[in-house]
């Protein structure tokens, strides 16, 4: 099968410095380089128009059976358990009323395989890559005309929060020590600054809760923007807030970091039907229902873990690794899920061959831009590249047709 | 000098080891327009450095100190690489670590490095700041400590492709390195590339620093610091603010 996007020709040396630069000293990518590896890749990958629309219509489509599914997932602590959500998360969603969202994000992520496109997951609690996804593949675009960036993510949630904030500042939740953490809320606070809107950072510890209003220093919050893992919130009691009763809007709301289980696929039974997620989600499994140990057919992943750090593929993840999963499963089975393996396929890239991974965001449940990525080996880690995604744009598909 | 000119006076096109640069004060340069204290390159006996010599530096020093070491460097050859990765505490609030002092000696000391002319292939000086771990926390400050990760360097097999098979630590004793930075040190050395250390002060002998693999205990407890307490994710630094206006 014809892999539907290419790599664009590497950009003139100059030219990219100029944009690498203006991503580390005006857009706050302050991580552009991991040993020996430059992350920002100097040339795009290219997407045709209709394949483009597929995507997005296929993520709007996602989304909006993630939203049924989450809905009943949150009144169900029977499936929440099922789904290996920690206990304190299922003790601040307990018997409360949803707090209300200012917006909400979700990311897919797509990869290219032997039978066409596949989601690996959804990052539903705090997906990032706004800077790479918006302005990087914008400054991208400028030098390969009849191409486009796929949207700005980051603008479309800060006018989501703007129209949904009531008056006052608008909250950042970061944990500190992450600075790829930091990055995402200093680019998001500059897009609400372009809006209008006020932005303070701020710890839970220092929000004062009245009522399930939230309080900064006396003055009442307009929204959170929660760039805070849901679990890690969770288990301090009081942000309950943040998940259940609370009246300053959220975004992502609370109830977010339910979708972000990989043992989602799990409950499928029990949930609204889920027609597009069952045909993009490779099969999954309790790990105790597979031979994942002695097999090559199936990847195991931590239910809750990020960048790529609980992810074990045979073949790829080292035998000592599989060695302390597999100690792992036996003591938290429900920590973990089995997922099928897919065939990623590597396109040609000036680099060598990539394996790709797409992640589409939908803000609102609208399409809203690409966050792209290029791993060397078919696990997207912390070592992937940061790659702009470009679209056909309009006037270029007229003239090609 | 306009904020951009001192990113390249640190960060020249044509240097090898200005990918590493990290960019985070950089960015924050024009809400530190002010000068910096009158300060001056460290009087040190330097004689252990020789201008040309294949080695790799790795200054460990405090605050700003580091920054006007690195200057002495230059004077003498090497290419001083800021690798500091803490985002200043916005004006008027206090932070765990300090690092305005450091912006301010970036600033202040960019005319003078550019005023050298260095080889691209100059051997670099890694410049870290020994206060990155520390300070005393307080729920009003903004915590920006860090780690330095071995990914904030290059690696030991790029080190040994361009000729560095030597690597000296300058910090403020010739004991053990930081905890952090010993992963970096035992890489390398893994890696073929031998590491001393000399103290900022003590006139400059070398102790060869014969790095032991971390043991799994206190391999397990970094992982476990940098997961629980100052962790990192995929592309690395730190700093997160306690309360204060951001836009």
């Amino acid at each position: 099968m014809m892999a539907p996007l290419r790599s664009g020709p590497t950009l003139a040396p100059d030219a990219f410095e100029k944009i690498r630069r203006e991503m580390i000293l005006r857009e706050q990518k302050w991580g552009p380089q991991v040993g020996d590896v430059c992350v920002l890749a100097p040339f795009p990958l290219l997407l045709e128009a209709g394949e483009w629309g597929w995507l997005a219509r296929s993520a709007e489509a996602l989304a909006r059976e993630a939203a049924c599914a989450e809905a009943a997932i949150a009144c169900s602590p029977e499936i929440q358990r099922t789904l290996g959500v920690p206990r304190a998360l299922r003790r601040v969603l307990a018997g409360g009323r949803p707090t209300p969202a200012a917006g909400r994000i979700l990311r897919f992520d797509f990869h290219w395989t032997r039978d066409g496109w596949r989601i690996s997951e959804v990052n539903s609690d705090v997906p990032g890559g706004y800077a790479e996804a918006g302005t990087f593949a914008t400054r991208l675009a400028e030098h390969f005309p009849g191409w486009t960036a796929a949207g700005l993510p980051g603008e479309r949630w800060a006018q989501a929060i703007a129209r949904a904030a009531h008056p006052g500042p608008i909250a950042l939740l970061a944990a500190p020590g992450y600075m790829e953490d930091a990055e995402v809320v200093f680019h998001l606070a500059a897009k609400l600054r372009s809006l209008g809107r006020a932005s303070i950072l701020v710890q839970p510890e220092q929000v004062d809760w009245r009522a399930g209003r939230g309080f900064h220093r006396g003055t009442a919050i307009g929204a959170f923007l929660r760039f805070y893992q849901g679990e890690w919130l969770a288990a301090r009691a009081e942000n309950r807030p943040l998940f259940t009763d609370g009246w300053t809007p959220v975004s992502n709301p609370g109830v977010a970091a339910l979708l972000e289980s990989k043992r989602f696929a799990l409950a499928w039974d029990a949930l609204p039907p889920l027609p597009t997620w069952r045909a993009l989600l490779p099969e999954c499994r309790d790990p105790r229902e597979v031979a994942w140990r002695r097999s090559d057919e199936w990847v195991l992943k931590a239910a809750y873990s990020n960048t790529g750090d609980g992810v074990l593929i045979p073949g790829v993840s080292s035998e000592g690794a599989r060695r302390s999963a597999a100690w792992d499963v036996a003591l938290h089975p429900r920590a973990w899920v089995a997922q099928r393996r897919f065939e990623a396929r590597p396109i040609e890239t000036p680099v060598g061959p990539a394996y790709p991974c797409l992640g589409v965001y939908t803000v609102d449940g609208i399409a809203a831009g690409v966050y792209g990525r290029l791993a060397a080996r078919p696990l997207v880690a912390y070592d992937a590249r940061d790659v702009a995604v470009l679209v056909e744009s309009a006037g270029e598909r007229r003239r090609t047709a | 000098m306009i904020d951009d000119e001192i990113y390249d006076a640190w960060a020249p096109r044509d240097s090898w080891w200005s990918p590493w640069v990290k960019p985070v004060l950089f960015a924050h340069l024009r809400q530190f327009a002010e000068p910096a204290p009158a300060e001056d390159a460290p009087e040190v006996d330097f004689s252990w450095v020789h201008s040309g010599e294949c080695v790799a530096i790795v200054v460990d020093l405090p605050g700003a100190l580091g920054v006007w070491y690195g200057l002495a460097l230059a004077a003498r050859g090497f290419r001083p690489v800021p690798l500091y990765n803490a985002i200043p505490a916005p004006a008027g609030e206090a932070a765990r670590v300090d690092v305005w002092p450091i912006v301010g000696a970036l600033r202040a000391c960019a005319p003078r490095l550019q005023s050298f002319v260095l080889p691209p292939s100059a051997p670099p000086a890694f410049l870290l700041d020994s206060n990155r771990r520390g300070g005393v926390a307080s729920l009003a400050q903004f915590d920006n400590r860090s780690i330095s990760f071995p990914t904030d360097f290059p690696s030991g097999n790029l080190l040994r492709s361009r000729g560095f098979e030597r690597a000296l630590l300058v910090q403020r004793d010739v004991g053990q390195p930081e905890a952090d930075l010993r992963q970096t040190l035992w890489r390398w050395q893994a890696a073929g590339v031998v590491s001393s250390v000399v103290a900022a002060e003590g006139g400059g002998s070398q102790v060869t620093l014969a790095v032991s693999k971390p043991r799994w205990t206190s391999l397990a407890l970094w992982r476990l610091g940098a997961l629980l307490g100052l962790p990192r994710g995929a592309l690395g630094g730190f700093g997160g603010r306690l309360g204060g206006a951001v836009g």
